[in-house]
């Protein structure tokens, strides 16, 4: 705490210098330091990190990535049509148009963001599995070690139609990559096909639930997966009903046996 | 080495901040370790909180001084202060909960649609505890729990939003999917988690009804998955606010209590997406991190509307914050972290209420138990020390390896006692101990010459003093803690900003702003006015007297003659600098100042306050001056109307003494703030609202937080992890 100076005849004393010199601003430390189960502050240091934290800050450091882009993207068009709310208010039709515009825009962000919504959903349901399966004995170390390698996103983009298509995939095994699903897009009204799997497990079998546009009362159902015919390739067929109206449609890929969530799939169709 | 004499610690100033250190270096774990003196200029403590007694008693004010429910660590020591108080004493005393008055009801005003002004009231709802009790295991200073409440809280504001709705506006419930069960909140994360994703899964939310259940969903998810990844929720957050922005947009246009509303839920919507587009949550500066940006500035770059960056509610931070640089009303600016903090803190941290007002003076509630605590603990007061130099070592006297210490204090002294006694600095009023408005001129040598001479102890212009002394360090001091206001830095710690670079950019950047007050004495209560709602604290009000407080519940404890004045109404905030800056010798520079002030509050009486009290005016427009009640009046009853010279009788001040100045926190200011901690000069700490102590923003919670830091700095005590908030996002 406080020390003499022997050097000097008179004792000055001096302080030490601080431990720390600032707050602590991290939420995550706020977090950490407020799970059940965890001792004080002052042991966090010495205490490893478990998987799920590791892969969740993983997530969280894409997701915010991610995030950012369509989050601008979202704000601007927020901006803009709320702009024209304001001034057309006297026009109700122009209103309701703009605020569609805001709500396909909006569809599209989900698209977007969705996928990496989906990952860390299914990371926190296994956090939460993971927890109330396996009672803590006493003694028992937390886990520890490094955290299995990220598994790569593989994306390729083609055309079919006339239209660009993209397709992407992540492997469930990171040891075991995957080829993207080919898109084959039968009607020309179709403008722009974004599908993005992340099979949880080997056994993957996806399927496609009916798309939805903004209004949950429009769906788009005739999309479907199937093998190519040298059973070698996972294909996605697009095809529209002859009254599709314009708009885009977002859905969730799930796995046909277990119903987990394993990708999203977006449909653009024009008029 | 045990050193077996005191440390002795000299204490420089006597406002909140020094008053937490003092006490925290007295208490009694510390067995006596460390004794303190306490250098205070002129003759009472409290620094920018002091207050005095003027005619009838009256208590008078820098300004407005509201303690806010969450000031944890003020009320924390003040309540050990009364506490210790209590017990030494030798019959029962005064509690700390006999001298506050709970106040749940806060307004601001705004522009109406239909011209003029309109105000927007609320009560808040009672929180549990009081101030200063201590904080329960769920740690309500994390982001994720201010995230869960955020989102209750706009919940609440679309379902009271919903009831009001005006007819016509299509009830899009029936949109709402057959599929969900929406009522259902209850359950397991991995329930909740899925009902949020297979709402997103419908591309967007086609009714109010849906966007407020889904905030349901996301406020549980938020508080029941441990680990929350925050960038996961915010899809949903991004749905919710496209949702809510289609549905109410449409339907706020001429509605001033609706579009209030919608202002308020805009500016929520806006920081929530923010915060996580900003990464906050995980980002490890934690609020810091939007520190650069002004407040308006985050608003606008996360999707506010204009109207609700302009709106009362918005401006209410800059207000109560005195955030105008330069004292300018035209150049408000607050950095936004702080700002943020400083909300989340105002609506989620409080206890009991939002507002604790003072039955009496601050320097009465506050400082004058202080006083006696501290005395009673042999912490000797030395009135009448004005600092002019905190004098550094001779670098080149310093061995190697040595820090750079404080060699010497210098001071004047500005009156000495009669027989060298110590002062006695306090007087009775109604059973209360006080702070007299000036020195009791009984005591001191030429007392009576100083009085009519008019010294002005607390004036930085008037240099008038009696002596010098120099104080040595071992000799009379061991460390300081320096705890005067920020202004005051650059008269006294010149060699220090002339070789710490640190120092020149922190006095260079941590700017100041003077402040106007003013209080009148009303015989006529609220309702006579013409204010047809409950006392209040309002802000967001014309310039330059935006906040307005009714203080009427200090009228009992001053000594008026009856009958009493009906309430007494406070009015504070900015005083713009002039512009050249006077010279030091200027000695009326102050009294031009406080001139200026008086006529900027006739002015405002005149023009202005009818709008919050239109049976104040006469027909003529003029404010009625025979409301201002007259402290020398035996009989409050003029032969003729009063003119606006009626005023005079009552009080106002220009706080422009450097120490008394109103630190701000500019955008891209508070990487300068230098901590208590900082051990540059290892005998000297730092203490003061000005200080790097997390909160960083002009107050008194802020000031005890600095000065429990400066006793941590001395003494490691308290520890860092007990000081109420101090590790905050």
């Amino acid at each position: 705490m406080a020390k003499p100076k022997d050097s000097q005849k008179s004792q000055r004393l001096r302080r030490d210098d601080p431990v720390r010199d600032s707050p602590r601003r991290s939420a995550i430390y706020h977090i950490e330091r407020n799970t059940p189960g965890r001792e004080e502050d002052s042991h966090l240091a010495g205490r490893p990190k478990g998987a799920a934290s590791d892969t969740i800050q993983r997530v969280i450091a894409g997701m915010v990535r991610l995030s950012s882009d369509t989050i601008e993207e979202q704000i601007r068009a927020g901006q803009v049509a709320a702009e024209k709310l304001r001034t057309g208010f006297a026009n109700p039709q122009r209103s309701e148009t703009d605020v569609n515009l805001l709500i396909e825009t909006l569809g599209a962000s989900i698209r977007d963001v969705g996928a990496a919504w989906i990952d860390v959903v299914s990371v926190i349901l296994r956090s939460a599995g993971a927890r109330t399966s396996a009672p803590e004995r006493p003694g028992t170390p937390p886990e520890s070690g490094a955290p299995d390698p990220a598994p790569d996103t593989v994306t390729r983009t083609d055309t079919s139609a006339d239209i660009t298509t993209t397709s992407s995939v992540t492997p469930a095994d990171p040891h075991r990559p995957s080829l993207p699903a080919l898109i084959v897009v039968k009607d020309v009204r179709v403008k722009n096909v974004a599908l993005d799997l992340r099979p949880r497990s080997p056994s993957f079998v996806p399927v496609v639930r009916p798309l939805m546009a903004a209004d949950p009362k429009i769906v788009l159902s005739s999309v479907r997966f199937e093998l190519s015919p040298d059973q070698a390739q996972l294909v996605l067929t697009v095809d529209l009903a002859v009254d599709q109206p314009p708009g885009t449609y977002t859905g969730v890929i799930v796995d046909s046996t277990t119903n987990e969530p394993g990708g999203t799939l977006s449909v653009t169709v024009g008029s | 080495m045990r050193v077996q004499r005191p440390i002795e610690v000299a204490v420089i100033g006597g406002g909140c901040a020094s008053i937490a250190a003092a006490f925290e270096l007295t208490h009694p774990r510390h067995k006596g370790a460390y004794h303190v003196t306490i250098y205070q200029l002129g003759w009472r403590l409290g620094g920018k909180g002091a207050s005095g007694r003027g005619p009838a008693g009256r208590i008078e004010e820098h300004g407005l001084h509201v303690w806010l429910g969450c000031y944890d660590n003020a009320f924390l020591l003040l309540r050990q202060c009364y506490e210790e108080l209590n017990r030494n004493a030798k019959g029962p005393g005064l509690n700390w909960q006999d001298l506050f008055m709970p106040d749940s009801f806060i307004a601001v005003a705004g522009a109406s649609a239909r011209g003029g002004w309109a105000h927007w009231a609320a009560h808040f709802p009672a929180a549990p505890g009081f101030p200063g009790d201590p904080i329960d295991e769920k740690n309500p200073f994390a982001l994720t729990y201010y995230f869960a409440r955020t989102v209750s809280l706009l919940r609440t504001l679309l379902l009271s939003l919903q009831t009001s709705r005006p007819s016509g506006v299509a009830n899009a419930d029936a949109d709402a999917s057959e599929d969900e069960n929406l009522d259902e909140i209850q359950g397991e994360p991995i329930d909740i988690a899925t009902k949020i994703q297979n709402m997103l899964r419908f591309g967007g939310l086609a009714s109010a009804a849906v966007a407020v259940e889904a905030l349901a969903l996301v406020e549980v998810a938020l508080r029941s998955i441990p680990r929350v990844p925050d960038s996961a929720l915010l899809p949903a957050l991004e749905a919710i606010a496209s949702a809510i922005r289609k549905q109410f947009e449409q339907i706020v246009a001429s509605d001033d209590h609706t579009r209030h509303q919608w202002e308020i839920i805009d500016l929520v919507l806006a920081n929530l997406v923010g915060v996580v587009r900003f990464g906050l949550l995980t980002d490890p500066r934690g609020l810091d991190a939007i520190n650069h940006l002004d407040q308006r500035e985050w608003l606008r770059i996360n999707g506010a509307s204009e109207r609700a960056i302009n709106s009362p509610f918005t401006r209410i931070l800059y207000d109560m914050a005195m955030a105008y640089e330069g004292g300018d009303f035209n150049r408000p600016a607050i950095a936004a972290g702080v700002a943020l903090r400083g909300t989340l803190r105002f609506f989620f941290n409080y206890r009991g209420v939002p507002l604790w007002k003072m039955k009496a003076g601050m320097g009465d509630v506050v400082f004058a138990p202080f006083y006696e605590v501290l005395r009673q603990r042999g912490v000797t007061f030395k009135f009448f020390h004005r600092l002019r130099n905190v004098k550094l070592a001779e670098q080149s006297t310093l061995p190697p390896g040595e820090k750079q210490y404080v060699e010497a204090l210098e001071f004047d002294i500005q009156a000495e006692t009669l027989g060298g006694k110590d002062y006695q600095p306090l007087c009775t009023i109604r059973g209360l101990q006080c702070w007299p408005a000036e020195p009791d001129y009984r005591q001191l040598k030429g007392g009576e010459r100083m009085r009519r001479e008019q010294w002005d102890f607390e004036s930085h212009w008037d240099n008038r003093k009696i002596a010098t002394r120099e104080l040595r360090v071992t000799h009379d001091f061991d460390f300081v803690v320096l705890g005067i206001g920020a202004g005051a830095l650059p008269h006294v710690c010149g060699e220090i900003i002339a070789t710490n670079p640190r120092w020149r950019r922190m006095v260079s950047e941590v700017k100041t702003a003077a402040t106007q007050a003013f209080q009148i004495w009303l015989d006529a209560d609220l309702q006579d006015l013409g204010w047809d709602l409950p006392p209040v604290t309002l802000t967001s009000f014309v310039k330059p007297f935006d906040t307005w407080a009714d203080m009427g519940q200090v009228v009992p404890a001053e000594n008026w003659q009856e009958p009493w004045p009906r309430t007494v109404a406070y009015f504070c905030n900015v005083l713009a600098d002039p512009q050249r800056e006077p010279a030091d010798s200027d000695i009326e520079y102050p009294r031009e100042r406080r001139d200026e002030v008086r006529l900027n509050a006739i002015e405002f009486l005149n023009r202005h306050i009818q709008h919050l009290w239109p049976k104040a005016k006469r027909r003529s427009g003029e404010f009625r001056w025979e409301l201002l009640a007259d402290p020398a009046a035996t009989k409050r009853k003029s032969e003729r109307k009063p003119t606006h010279a009626r005023f005079e009788t009552q009080f106002w001040t220009a706080n422009v003494n450097p120490s008394d100045r109103y630190v701000l926190s500019l955008p891209g200011s508070l990487e300068h703030r230098i901590s208590p901690l900082d051990n540059t000069y290892d005998n000297l700490t730092i203490a003061g609202d000005w200080t790097e102590c997390s909160l960083n923003v002009g107050c008194v919670e802020a000031a005890m937080i600095s000065g429990r830091l400066a006793a941590h700095a001395v003494s490691k005590w308290p520890a860092l992890e007990d000081i109420i908030g101090y590790d905050h996002p």
